[in-house]
């Protein structure tokens, strides 16, 4: 290792530092509460988010292990915004418990790491590794609230079934070494050029294995099972990181990997994936009009998302445009804030009254909360996609990318998937205006949650009213890649 | 005479594996699979991978499997034995291997990429350190990180919770209904009461 590498690195190694920091902070200065800790973290991401936003230096770090351009510095900024969101839901949550849960600082700071590792990564075992690190920080948190049966339900039940993902996904990629001769992402793909891959069992099988592993992770239909009880049993704050971040993780993953690994395949799977982002959106939203329980709702509504993300994946491959890519990215960003939005209303719900997440609880909200809820309806209007939101303009680059690369077909069946969305994003605005409070229904407010859900409304109206910068900020993530295309 | 070695110990290695899974006893399972761990182990020093035959050793016929036997012991053997397979999970199982061999086999040799043959060094534990603090330093310090998670999770799932400590009050099971909530929260206590000693 030498200085330059580690520089390259920067916000990866400060997230780690801040990780190991409030560690040490709770073992050598234990006191009441959770602020100390709160305070730590965040002083470490916001040094990463410096390092990440002012990096200009790029290249490849650790013998090609990993990559630092503007793709990750874009991702690196996501997942900063994304724990911190998560700490400032988490923070209060946790401290009303009796004991104060304080291993979920350092996991967060080290899920956050794996999540930064996987979209910078350019070998196939830095992808693993990371990938390892971010899964085995969420096991536990799934199962923080120990006294709580759900809680360990859903830790177990998702570390289970996630191993088992993982599984598949190292065969592949064994497969895949074996087949091409190597783990690094652009020796492989000069190891596909030139050869006739297309009838090659070998790295059709790694490939098959290696889409298993990552579609378990973005919850793509039918590898999507463990998503609604593992969601439903986690705290909170917990299933909004989850819901946020490993998905914009997986998907930087993937990007990765079809864009700098695979670029020369992209006709031969796409109808596969076709069929995928297909049935991925259509079963997602479906099964979400059923749900009664707000958290089992959004874990539906999590998997209809990947099939809209899907939906981007397929327009760029073969062609590679950039409008689509761009989309992609823009999507993850706002996909990201608006979903922490949502499962911020059930931090605030869920952290006085027990698990109280059944849709009636929010009845009448609008008379006790007049703020509270008209943020919560910028978040469902984002993610049904209605204009003035960020939502909208995520979906209509995505949307639009598909129809000019020739997928309409796909396109319409996205556009009536958002139109039956809309249902049941808007029922709960509904039930929030439009309904008398019933005695269960929540009225106390705690102010940091409330805070983080106002800046997240207004950050929400503001890309969706400009969605310029933002655009522009994933058009040069994405043209770090476009160099591969 | 390494083709007779290599058949010789692959042999060896699938009959274990398939006396590991229909023995009925836990405890000759195991024992079955620690033969399969040291046959593989051999398999390993012919590839003139040392390194990986130590390690196999080392941590799975030894570490792993002595934990494995504990674990068994310490649960006692159950008295009600695995009942005989139905016959449609043993036909599944046929299918899936023939079908797994049918593929394996088209595998074998169908890769395009240029793999160089090596020295015998290739798998001391020299030449695998050097490439471990090299090529591969950042996946190797990864690693660390992973385990330093691993191990807060662990510590922290399996605590016991000491009466009088912080933290140790009436249980509190979110989203059940009050009279189960108390019936679960107690068994869970007793549940976490257990687990250290183990």
């Amino acid at each position: 290792m030498t200085w330059s590498d580690a520089s390259l690195i920067a916000p990866i190694l400060w997230v780690t530092l801040g990780g190991v920091a409030v560690l040490m902070t709770d073992a050598f200065w234990r006191r009441a509460g959770t602020g100390h800790l709160t305070a730590v973290s965040v002083v470490f991401l916001t040094i990463a988010a410096i390092y990440a936003a002012r990096s200009d230096a790029s290249g490849s770090a650790f013998a090609g292990a990993l990559a630092a351009d503007s793709f990750s510095a874009f991702f690196n900024l996501t997942f900063i915004v994304v724990a911190l969101i998560t700490l400032a839901l988490g923070s209060s949550y946790f401290a009303d418990e009796e004991q104060p849960l304080v291993e979920f600082f350092p996991l967060v700071m080290f899920a956050t790491v794996g999540m930064m590792v996987m979209a910078a990564a350019t070998d196939m075992i830095t992808i693993f590794l990371g990938l390892e690190t971010m899964s085995i920080s969420l096991y536990v948190l799934a199962a923080l609230q120990r006294r709580s049966i759900l809680s360990m339900e859903a830790g177990f039940k998702y570390l289970i079934l996630g191993a088992f993902s993982s599984a598949f996904l190292l065969y592949g990629m064994a497969l895949l070494y074996g087949s091409t001769g190597s783990t690094h992402l652009p020796t492989m793909a000069t190891a596909i050029q030139g050869v006739g891959f297309d009838r090659d069992l070998l790295f059709w099988m790694g490939w098959g294995f290696l889409l298993v592993g990552l579609g378990f992770k973005i919850a793509m239909v039918p590898f999507h099972m463990w998503t609604p009880d593992v969601y439903d049993g986690s705290p909170a704050p917990v299933a909004g990181f989850m819901a946020a971040g490993v998905k914009a993780a997986s998907f930087a993953a993937m990007l990765r990997v079809v864009w700098t690994g695979l670029p020369a395949l992209g006709d031969m799977w796409i109808d596969m994936l076709v069929v995928f982002a297909v049935v991925t959106m259509t079963a997602g939203n479906l099964i979400a009009l059923a749900q009664s329980n707000l958290k089992r709702m959004l874990a539906y509504s999590a998997i209809a998302h990947a099939g809209y993300l899907l939906v981007g994946i397929v327009a760029t491959t073969p062609s590679m445009t950039d409008p689509a890519a761009r989309g992609i990215l823009f999507y993850l960003m706002v996909y990201a804030l608006m979903n922490l939005g949502a499962f911020a209303l059930i931090t605030l719900v869920s952290s006085r009254e027990g698990e109280k997440v059944d849709l009636a609880g929010f009845a009448g909200l609008a008379r006790r909360h007049p703020v509270i809820s008209a943020c919560v309806t910028v978040f469902m209007l984002s993610l049904a996609g209605i204009p003035p939101t960020a939502g909208f303009w995520g979906k209509v680059y995505v949307f639009e990318a598909a129809v000019r690369d020739g997928h309409t077909v796909l396109a319409v069946i996205a556009l009536l998937n958002s139109a039956v969305a809309m249902f049941y994003y808007l029922r709960v605005v509904v039930l929030m205006y439009m309904r008398e409070p019933e005695d269960e229904a929540y009225t106390g407010l705690d102010p940091q949650v409330g805070a983080a859900m106002v800046v997240l409304a207004v950050a929400l109206l503001w890309i969706g009213l400009f969605p310029g910068p933002m655009a522009e900020l994933a058009r040069q993530g994405v043209s770090a890649l476009a160099g591969s295309f | 005479m390494e083709a007779v070695f290599f058949y010789v110990f692959g042999t060896l290695a699938v009959i274990s594996a398939l006396l590991t899974v229909t023995r009925r006893d836990a405890v000759a399972s195991a024992f079955w699979l620690i033969f399969c761990f040291l046959s593989v182990a051999a398999l390993f020093a012919l590839l003139s991978a040392h390194f990986m035959a130590i390690l196999q050793i080392l941590l799975y016929a030894g570490a792993i499997m002595v934990f494995f036997l504990f674990v068994i012991m310490f649960l006692g053997k159950s008295q009600d034995r695995v009942k005989t397979s139905d016959w449609r999970v043993v036909a599944l199982g046929v299918l899936s291997l023939i079908g797994a061999t049918v593929v394996l086999t088209r595998l074998v040799g169908s890769t395009h990429a240029p793999f160089p043959a090596v020295a015998d060094s290739y798998g001391g534990i020299e030449a695998v350190s050097e490439v471990l603090l090299t090529k591969y330093l950042f996946a190797f310090e990864l690693t660390g990180l992973l385990l330093t998670a691993a191990v807060i999770g662990a510590v922290y799932l399996a605590r016991r919770e000491a009466p009088g400590s912080r933290g140790a009050k009436a249980p509190v099971v979110r989203g059940l209904t009050s009279q189960a909530a108390t019936s679960t929260a107690s068994s869970s206590a007793v549940q976490h009461e257990d687990v250290p000693h183990a």
